[in-house]
């Protein structure tokens, strides 16, 4: 199923703990790496490499504030795995009505 | 359609889940039929499938295409309430493989679509629920080695990014 792939470097960006915590700092408001750091038992080189990776998955972004880098999280990365999981359920909703259409024929 | 579109997608347990379901004005024994008889399973699934039994165990292939057969396997049997087929339809995979695809089932990395069927006054509710989309690649395998279950961590995502979808 070709709807799967697109969901192996997100399920591997959100499957470590750090990132998890990571995402979840973030969710309560942005922040940079140092600030990241202060929260979170992590390292800030840690963390720096931590954000690349969830960046490059669409998971969060970052801009530039003053001298910082400060980091945002995202929700549209995981609207999309659910927007492909719906198509997944709408093949079924297809299938289903062929079955009905069978069996109601048989 | 019938169908409970406004079920919608359910998010559950270790993994991404797809549930539908569909009434259906027939007699349980002939939507039986349409789900367990291969020259039946074609008209909505495949272009062929072929089960070498109808048993728990039974072994096939479901073909979409000249090139593309996958392995299937009657994984429970309840006739004529409940059947499920695990089946390793991975596309990803398939593709590092250089598009071949597996002969047999890889139990760890597959999908299961269990059917239901409830009798109605005037016919039978069938449900479909798809299972194990967490679990056709290693990464995504890997991460049920994590301590935080799905659960927790949609409930989170909710929770948190719920407002910037």
């Amino acid at each position: 199923m070709s709807v799967v792939a697109p969901f192996v470097p997100l399920f591997a960006a959100l499957g470590d703990d750090t990132r998890w915590s990571i995402l979840t700092a973030l969710g309560e408001g942005d922040a940079s790496a140092s600030a990241l750091a202060r929260r979170l038992p992590v390292t800030r080189q840690a963390i720096a490499k931590h954000l690349a990776f969830l960046e490059e998955v669409g998971l969060v972004d970052s801009r530039q504030v003053g001298r910082e880098l400060t980091y945002r999280a995202l929700g549209s990365r995981l609207s999309e795995a659910a927007r492909q999981l719906e198509a997944i359920g709408a093949e079924w909703d297809r299938r289903l009505s062929i079955i009905k259409e069978i069996a109601e024929s048989l | 359609m019938d169908s409970d579109a406004e079920q919608g997608t359910v998010i559950d347990e270790d993994a991404y889940t797809v549930r539908r379901s569909i009434h259906i004005a027939a007699p349980i024994e002939k939507v039986w039929a349409a789900l367990t008889q291969p020259e039946l399973i074609s008209k909505w699934f495949t272009q062929s499938a072929v089960l070498d039994g109808d048993g728990v165990g039974a072994t096939g292939f479901f073909t979409f295409s000249p090139t593309n057969s996958i392995p299937v396997r009657i994984e429970e049997i309840d006739k004529p309430h409940m059947i499920a087929y695990r089946w390793s339809n991975d596309d990803a995979a398939a593709e590092q493989a250089g598009g071949r695809r597996p002969a047999t089932i890889d139990d760890e990395h597959s999908l299961v679509m269990r059917f239901t069927l409830e009798p109605t006054a005037d016919g039978v509710r069938l449900s479909l629920v798809e299972t194990g989309f967490a679990t056709t690649l290693d990464p995504m395998y890997n991460m049920k080695s994590h301590v935080r279950g799905w659960n927790q961590m949609f409930d989170q995502l909710g929770t948190y990014f719920g407002a910037l979808a």
